[in-house]
């Protein structure tokens, strides 16, 4: 069973990269490529794939507006986003439009190709910030090392963007546990924000 | 007598005629020169867009090529780490530079995303307090969203410079047709009356009433600043 992509990238280079690279994967199939969002969304009515890989920044429609009306025509399409920006708002304002993934363009294709498998199989797969093409190098050392069991569980759904109500409900704990949770992982760490402890989670190659 | 009468009543009839001329062609002159500013700053802001991109897409992609250089010679020999973290340092700076000249986000994603993205990335390192509220009702359209991302990015940045303030407040809301934003520190303010203008506090100014919008400083020493502007949609 092989997962059918449509592509949409307005860098025609990047995008016939992506796509050499995707349908080399005997498991995926690019059925379809766009340089905007207009006949991105053409594309996926007339194609129906199976997951959508996309930019945020394309000409005459943006991301998030596409995403906006390809889920309001097709809800259960699975979009995942692939961009050069590894700010929190921007994974953030993703998340919040429906997108199931986020990838970074710097990213490996291993990376680009187990999140489409991942958000295939119903999953979601929010990578993000500061992560780097790790050549091998060995983390310094773990900053989980200093967390307990439980914290440690809690710093990599933080990690993977999930928010503390989602935390809760993935472990069965109350809000106000898995908020008591976070606030101790980021006095350990010495962080203010996901996305410092996603920076952080990224420098120790602590995310895939 | 009837003669001079007439003659009195035709010259102030021409006297007003002229003064509505005059009028009309200062009403003129206004518009041409507000017209002017706003193409000025709009012209600015896309020679921004420019150098950001070729700042990100040149410096930036050599910085990247040596960054993963540098990350390959470090992973073998340690001693090497410290170049490669300098220049990771660097390729991180040109980038800020680079987005806070051309804030794509705005584009991207919109005005509550990019003033959040602001106030984080200003104030997160510095260790100051902050609030950031944004009430919005639909999509602001990209003249006004650039005037109030432009002036707030001043504001704040000022804040950050002068101000020595721990603590910021960002308010933007929406009643009907007026987008009104609130820029609030508790540092230590500035006489309104007796302050000389700086290049950032005029610019501000000269912005906001190129785009028909009203900014107001309420300040006093040891008393904090607020900035508030007010646009019509």
């Amino acid at each position: 069973m092989t997962i059918k992509i449509v592509l949409a990238d307005d860098h025609v280079l990047m995008r016939q990269g992506l796509s050499q690279v995707l349908n080399a994967d005997a498991g995926i199939d690019v059925i379809g490529e766009c340089g905007d969002g207009v006949e991105l969304i053409e594309l996926v009515i007339r194609l129906k794939p199976d997951v959508v890989v996309m930019d945020i920044s394309m000409p005459r429609m943006s991301g998030l507006v596409a995403i906006d009306k390809l889920l309001a025509q097709r809800p259960d399409c699975k979009i995942l986003v692939l961009s050069m920006h590894n700010e929190l708002e921007y994974i953030e304002a993703m998340q919040d439009a429906g997108a199931k993934g986020y990838v970074l363009k710097e990213s490996s294709s291993d990376v680009l190709i187990d999140a489409i498998r991942s958000i295939y199989h119903g999953r979601t797969a929010f990578i993000a910030a500061h992560q780097r093409n790790d050549t091998g190098k060995p983390a310094r050392v773990s900053p989980v090392a200093a967390l307990t069991r439980r914290e440690r569980e809690v710093f990599f759904l933080v990690a993977a963007g999930n928010t503390s109500k989602q935390i809760a409900e993935l472990l069965t704990m109350s809000l106000k546990t898995a908020e008591n949770h976070r606030s101790n992982i980021y006095k350990k760490l010495n962080v203010s924000s996901s996305a410092e402890l996603i920076r952080l989670a990224g420098k120790a190659g602590l995310l895939e | 007598m009837t003669s001079k009468h007439n003659e009195q009543a035709a010259l102030i009839e021409r006297i007003q005629l002229q003064q509505e001329e005059l009028k009309r062609r200062l009403d003129e002159e206004q518009i041409n020169l507000r017209e002017l500013a706003r193409r000025l700053w709009t012209q600015q802001e896309s020679e921004k867009a420019r150098l950001s991109r070729e700042l990100h897409d040149g410096v930036g992609q050599l910085l990247t090529g040596l960054t993963r250089r540098l990350q390959g010679i470090a992973s073998n020999q340690p001693e090497f780490t410290e170049l490669y973290d300098i220049a990771e340092m660097a390729l991180a700076d040109v980038r800020q530079l680079s987005r806070m000249m051309s804030p794509t986000i705005l584009d991207d994603l919109g005005l509550k995303p990019a003033l959040k993205w602001l106030c984080r990335n200003l104030f997160e390192a510095e260790g100051i307090q902050y609030a950031c509220d944004i009430n919005l009702k639909g999509d602001i359209p990209k003249v006004q969203a650039i005037l109030v991302f432009r002036i707030a990015q001043e504001a704040l940045v000022n804040a950050l410079k002068h101000s020595r303030a721990d603590t910021i407040t960002v308010n933007l809301a929406q009643h009907h047709q007026v987008l009104r934003l609130d820029v609030i520190d508790n540092g230590v303010g500035f006489d309104v009356e007796n302050i000389e203008r700086g290049i950032g506090m005029s610019s501000m100014l000269d912005r906001a009433s190129a785009f028909d919008a009203e900014l107001t400083f309420q300040a006093r020493p040891q008393q904090g600043t607020h900035i508030t502007l007010t646009v019509a949609l």
